[in-house]
C-alpha cells in the first residue's frame, strides 16, 4: 500500500468560487493555456495538467469549474463536488486542494472553503487578486487569518505570476493529513441531532464521519429526501424523525446551517480584515451607470454588436485580398514549376482552389476573436445577460442562457458546453437546441464570399455600408430564429416552470492585450489546422470526383458535367431547385455538412476545375459570371446569394456540433432532432424567401 | 440619538428585537459573548425573559444568559419595518430579515450566496426593462429577478 501511493504522482485540485482566478492560476502553474475570462462560468469541465516541483516530483493538477457550494446546483458545479469526493471514474481523489479565494470578496468565498475544511481534506488557501484588494484598500491580516483557519495561506496575483513559486513550495509541504477542523457550530440541539444522523450515514454507507456529516447537513437542509438513491431506509427514518422534532421546536433547518456558517465567517472577517471603504462610486459603478442604463444600455448593446459584425466585414477586406492574391501568386508559381499533368491539376485546382480559398478568411476569424475576447475579458458578458434577461424571460429562459448564445458567435461548441452553468435541465436542453442557430465563425467565409460578390458597396450615414448591414442582418436573423425556436420548444416539448435567476456581476477589468492576442491567435491556428487537415482531405477527394472518370475530355465544362460529382449533383438537383439553387450549390451544401467553410472550398474546386487552371479571376468573379447551361441565365443572382446565406444561417451544417450534442445529452435522440428541425427550418424559410423574392428581384 | 434610550437586556420584554449598544466591562465575559455573536451593533431577539435567565436569539442561535450578565449588556429597542426587498428604495441600506417559504432549493442557493439574516443589502439598479435588479451584499454584486427579490424580506431601521 505504502509503496504504491509513493510511486503514483500526487493529485492536487484547484477549487473555488466562479471567477476567482482558478484557471489563471492553473495556467501559471502548468504553463498550459486554458480559457480565462472575466465572467463566472468560463470553465465547465475538469482540466488536467502537470506541475514539476523543484525536488523533481511531478504533480497532477486538476482545474475545476467554479462553484459556490459543495451542494451542487448545476451540472458544472456537480463536476467539482464529484471530483472532490473522488466519485468520478478515472479521476483519483485529490490529495490536496488549492482553494482559490478572491481577496476582494473573502466573505462569500470562505463559505465554500469552510465546507472543504469540514471534509478534512488538506487545503492551501490561495488568496488571489491581492493587487485589486490593495487598490480597493482592503487590508488582510494574513497571519491572523491563517491561525484562525489553521491553514497555510499564499498570496498570489495569478495573472502576473506573483506568488507562484512560493505556492509550489507550499504544495510539497502541505500534502499531509489536514490539521484544520470544523469550527462553526449550530445550536446544541441541532448539532447533536446532526451528529446522530452523521453516525448513521457513516455506518450505513461506510463513509468517514466528516464526509457523513456533510451528507447529514444536505439531507437535513433540503426537502428532497432521497439524494439519487443515496439514502437507505435507516437513514431515511432518522432524517424524517429529526425533521419532525426540529419542526416542533420551531427550528428552521433549511437556514440554520448556512446561517451558523456565515456567522462564523463574519467573526473571522471581523478579526482579520479591515475595509477602508469610501462611499465613492467605484470604477465599475461608473461604467455600469451607462452600460446598464434603462435606455442607453440597450442602444449600446445593439450598437456594439452591429459595430463588431460590420467591422469584421469591412476592416478585413484589405488583408483578405492581400492573402487571396498571395495564394493566386503561389498557385501560378506552382503551375510553372510542376509539369503539366494530373499532379499539377490536383495541386493547382484541388489544393489551391480548396484550401487556398478558405485560408483567405484568416483576418476575419482573427478580428472576430479579438472582439469576442474583449467582450469576455472586460466583464461585459454578464451585463449583456443582465440587460437581456427580461427579453429572455419572455421566451421562458433566463439571462444566463444569453451567455452561451453570445459565445456561439465564435463557435457553437463552447456555446453548448457553457450551458452547463444552467441549473434547470430542460432549460439547458432548450438552450443547447437553439445555440447552433447563432452565426458562428465558420459561417463567415460563406457570408463574406456571397456578400462581396453580390451586395454593392453603398454607404449610409458614413459608417454603415450596405454589405455590412447585410452581414448584421444575417447575425440578427440567427438570433431571432434562436429566440423564436426557444419559445416554441418551451411551450411544447420542454415545458418547465419559470427558472430562477441568480447571477454574480464581476467588476469590469481592462482586458490584457497580450491575452487577447494569444487567444485569438490560437483560434486562428486552429482554423488553419482545420484547413490543412479536414479541408485538405476533402479537397483532394473532391478534386478527384470532379475530374474523373472522363479525364481526357478536352471541354472542361463538359468534363465536370460528366464527372462523378456532376452526376451526383444533377441527381440531387430536383431537391434544391425549389430554393433556386443549381447542382453546384447542392454539392457545396452536401460537402459542407462536415463544416460550413467547406462550402467555400468546394466552390473553389468546382470553378477551378471547370475553367481549368488559374485564371486571374477570383472565386467571387467566377461565381458571378457562371451561366446555367439549362436556362442560359446566370446561376447566381443577388436573390440566390441571399437565399443561400439564409440557408446557412439556419441549417445545421457542422459535424462537430452533432458530436458534442451527443456527448452532452448522452444519446443520439437530441442531436438527431436538432439536425432535422434545423434542416427543415432552413429549407422552409429559404423556400419562402425565394418564392417571394423572385417577384421582386 | 439620546443615550438614555439604552436599556439593560434584562429589562427587555420577550418578543422584542434590540440592538446591542455595549457589552460588560469584564474582558473575559466580553470576549466570550463576542464569540457567541453578541457583538456591538448586533441585532438580537429576546425570546423569553424569566426570573433567573433570559433566552435570546442571535443569528438563529438560541442562547441562554443569566440575568446577572444580561444586566451588564445595554441595548436599544429596534423599531423595525419589515418589507420585501423589492420595495426597498434604490441605494437605501437594509438588513436581511429572512427568506419567505419558497422552493427549498432556491432558498438554499440564495442563502449560500450570502443572503442570510442580518446581512446588509442595497439595491443598486434595475435592468433596462425593470427586471432583473442588481443588489450588493458582502462586498460583491448579485443580480436577481424581481420574483426572487419578492421572497426576500428586509428590515428597514
Ligand atoms: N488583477 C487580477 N486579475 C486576475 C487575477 N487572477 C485572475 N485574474 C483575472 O480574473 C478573471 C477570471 O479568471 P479565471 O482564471 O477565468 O477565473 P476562474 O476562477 O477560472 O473562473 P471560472 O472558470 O468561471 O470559475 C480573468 O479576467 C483573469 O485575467 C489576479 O491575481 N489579479
Ligand atoms: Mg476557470
Amino acid at each position: 500500500m505504502e509503496v504504491k501511493s509513493i510511486s503514483k504522482s500526487k493529485v492536487v485540485a484547484i477549487i473555488g468560487n466562479p471567477n476567482s482566478g482558478k484557471s489563471t492560476l492553473f495556467n501559471s502553474l502548468t504553463g498550459l493555456k486554458q480559457k480565462v475570462a472575466n465572467y463566472p462560468g468560463v470553465t465547465v469541465e475538469k482540466k488536467i495538467g502537470n506541475i514539476y516541483l523543484e525536488n523533481g516530483n511531478e504533480i497532477t493538477l486538476i482545474d475545476l469549474p467554479g462553484s459556490y457550494s459543495l451542494f451542487p446546483n448545476s451540472p458544472d458545479e456537480e463536476i467539482s463536488a464529484k471530483v472532490l469526493f473522488g466519485l468520478i471514474d478515472g479521476t483519483p481523489k485529490p490529495d490536496l486542494v488549492l482553494c482559490v479565494i478572491d481577496a476582494t470578496n473573502i466573505e462569500r468565498n470562505l463559505y465554500l472553503l469552510s465546507q472543504i475544511i469540514d471534509l478534512r481534506i488538506p487545503v492551501i488557501l490561495v488568496l488571489n487578486m491581492i493587487d485589486i484588494a490593495k487598490q480597493e484598500n482592503i487590508t488582510i491580516n494574513k497571519n491572523k487569518l491563517s491561525s484562525l483557519l489553521d491553514l497555510p495561506i499564499i498570496e498570489t496575483i495569478a495573472n502576473k505570476n506573483f506568488g507562484i513559486d512560493t505556492l509550489k513550495n507550499e504544495i510539497t509541504k502541505s500534502i499531509q493529513p489536514s490539521k484544520s477542523i470544523r469550527k462553526w457550530f449550530a445550536e446544541p440541539e441541532v448539532e447533536h441531532n446532526t451528529q446522530l444522523l452523521a453516525k448513521e450515514i457513516s455506518i450505513n454507507k461506510n463513509y468517514s464521519l466528516d464526509v457523513a456529516h456533510h451528507y447529514a447537513i444536505q439531507l437535513l437542509s433540503t426537502s428532497t429526501i432521497n439524494l439519487n438513491g443515496f439514502s437507505t431506509p435507516e437513514i431515511n427514518n432518522l432524517t424524517v424523525k429529526i425533521k419532525e422534532k426540529m419542526n416542533f421546536l420551531d427550528i428552521d433547518l433549511s437556514s440554520i446551517f448556512i446561517e451558523s456558517r456565515y456567522q462564523w465567517i463574519k467573526y473571522i472577517c471581523n478579526e482579520s480584515i479591515i475595509f477602508h471603504r469610501d462611499d465613492e462610486l467605484t470604477f465599475s459603478d461608473k461604467i455600469d451607470k451607462i452600460l446598464t442604463h434603462k435606455f442607453w444600455g440597450f442602444v449600446i448593446f445593439l450598437f456594439l454588436l452591429s459595430f463588431i459584425f460590420q467591422s469584421i466585414f469591412t476592416w478585413a477586406i484589405a488583408p483578405m485580398e492581400l492573402i487571396g492574391s498571395g495564394v493566386n501568386f503561389l498557385g501560378s508559381i506552382v503551375q510553372q514549376i510542376i509539369p503539366q499533368g494530373q499532379l499539377q491539376d490536383l495541386i493547382v485546382n484541388g489544393i489551391f482552389g480548396g484550401v487556398g480559398s478558405v485560408i483567405t478568411f484568416v483576418p476575419q476569424i482573427f478580428l472576430l476573436f479579438i472582439f469576442i475576447g474583449i467582450l469576455e475579458d472586460s466583464g461585459y458578458m454578464s451585463r449583456a445577460a443582465f440587460i437581456m434577461d427580461k427579453l429572455m424571460s419572455k421566451v421562458g429562459l433566463h439571462g444566463k442562457s444569453f451567455i452561451p448564445l453570445l459565445s456561439s458567435f465564435a463557435c457553437a461548441i463552447p456555446g453548448i458546453m457553457s450551458t452547463r452553468t444552467i441549473e434547470n435541465k430542460k432549460d439547458r436542453l432548450v438552450t443547447m437546441l437553439v445555440v447552433p442557430l447563432m452565426s458562428c465563425s465558420a459561417r463567415i467565409p460563406v457570408y463574406t464570399l456571397l456578400i462581396a460578390a453580390f451586395i454593392p458597396q453603398y454607404y449610409f450615414l458614413g459608417i454603415f455600408s450596405l454589405p455590412g448591414l447585410v452581414m448584421i442582418s444575417m447575425y440578427l436573423l440567427g438570433l431571432v430564429a434562436a429566440l423564436i425556436m426557444a419559445l416554441i420548444f418551451k411551450k411544447t416539448l420542454l415545458k418547465s416552470e419559470k427558472p430562477i435567476f441568480i447571477m454574480e456581476l464581476p467588476p469590469y477589468r481592462i482586458p490584457s492585450l497580450k491575452n487577447l492576442f494569444i487567444h485569438a491567435w490560437e483560434r486562428v491556428l486552429l482554423f488553419i489546422k482545420r484547413a490543412g487537415t479536414i479541408i485538405l482531405g476533402v479537397s483532394i477527394i473532391l478534386w478527384f470526383l470532379a475530374t474523373y472518370p472522363n479525364v481526357d475530355e478536352k471541354d472542361y465544362s463538359k468534363r465536370l458535367q460528366t464527372s462523378f460529382i456532376g452526376i451526383a449533383g444533377q441527381t440531387i438537383e430536383p431537391v434544391i431547385e425549389p430554393l433556386g439553387f443549381n447542382w453546384k450549390i447542392g454539392i457545396g451544401i452536401l460537402t459542407s455538412l462536415l463544416q460550413r467553410e467547406v462550402f467555400v472550398s468546394t466552390m473553389g474546386i468546382i470553378y477551378n476545375v471547370e475553367d481549368h487552371g488559374i485564371s486571374s479571376e477570383t472565386l467571387q468573379q467566377k461565381i458571378k459570371s457562371d451561366i446555367n447551361p439549362k436556362t442560359g441565365k446566370k446561376s447566381f443572382t443577388t436573390l440566390t446569394a441571399i437565399c443561400l446565406m439564409i440557408y446557412y444561417v439556419l441549417a445545421m451544417q457542422c459535424f462537430s456540433t452533432i458530436a458534442i450534442m451527443r456527448r452532452e445529452t448522452n444519446g443520439w435522440k437530441w442531436p438527431a432532432f436538432q439536425f432535422f428541425y434545423m434542416s427543415a427550418l432552413a429549407y422552409f424559410i429559404t423556400f419562402i424567401t425565394y418564392r417571394i423574392g423572385i417577384n421582386f428581384l | 440619538m439620546k443615550d438614555d434610550e439604552a436599556i439593560m437586556l434584562s429589562q427587555v420584554a420577550s418578543g422584542t428585537r434590540v440592538r446591542i449598544e455595549s457589552l460588560p466591562s469584564n474582558q473575559n465575559d466580553c470576549h466570550r459573548l463576542r464569540e457567541l455573536g453578541f457583538c456591538e451593533e448586533a441585532e438580537i431577539r429576546c425570546l423569553s425573559n424569566g426570573d433567573h435567565n433570559i433566552v435570546c436569539e442571535v443569528c438563529n442561535t438560541r442562547i441562554v444568559l443569566n440575568t446577572e450578565i444580561a444586566k451588564q449588556i445595554h441595548v436599544k429597542p429596534l423599531n423595525l419595518e419589515i418589507i420585501e426587498l423589492i420595495n426597498l428604495p434604490l441605494f437605501k441600506k437594509a438588513k436581511i430579515f429572512g427568506i419567505k417559504n419558497i422552493d427549498s432549493n432556491l432558498k438554499l442557493r440564495l442563502m449560500e450566496m450570502g443572503i442570510t439574516k442580518g446581512t446588509d443589502v442595497e439595491i443598486l439598479r434595475f435592468a433596462p426593462m425593470g427586471d432583473p435588479i442588481e443588489i450588493t451584499l458582502r462586498g460583491y454584486r448579485l443580480s436577481l429577478r424581481k420574483s426572487e427579490a419578492e421572497s426576500i424580506m428586509v428590515s428597514k431601521s
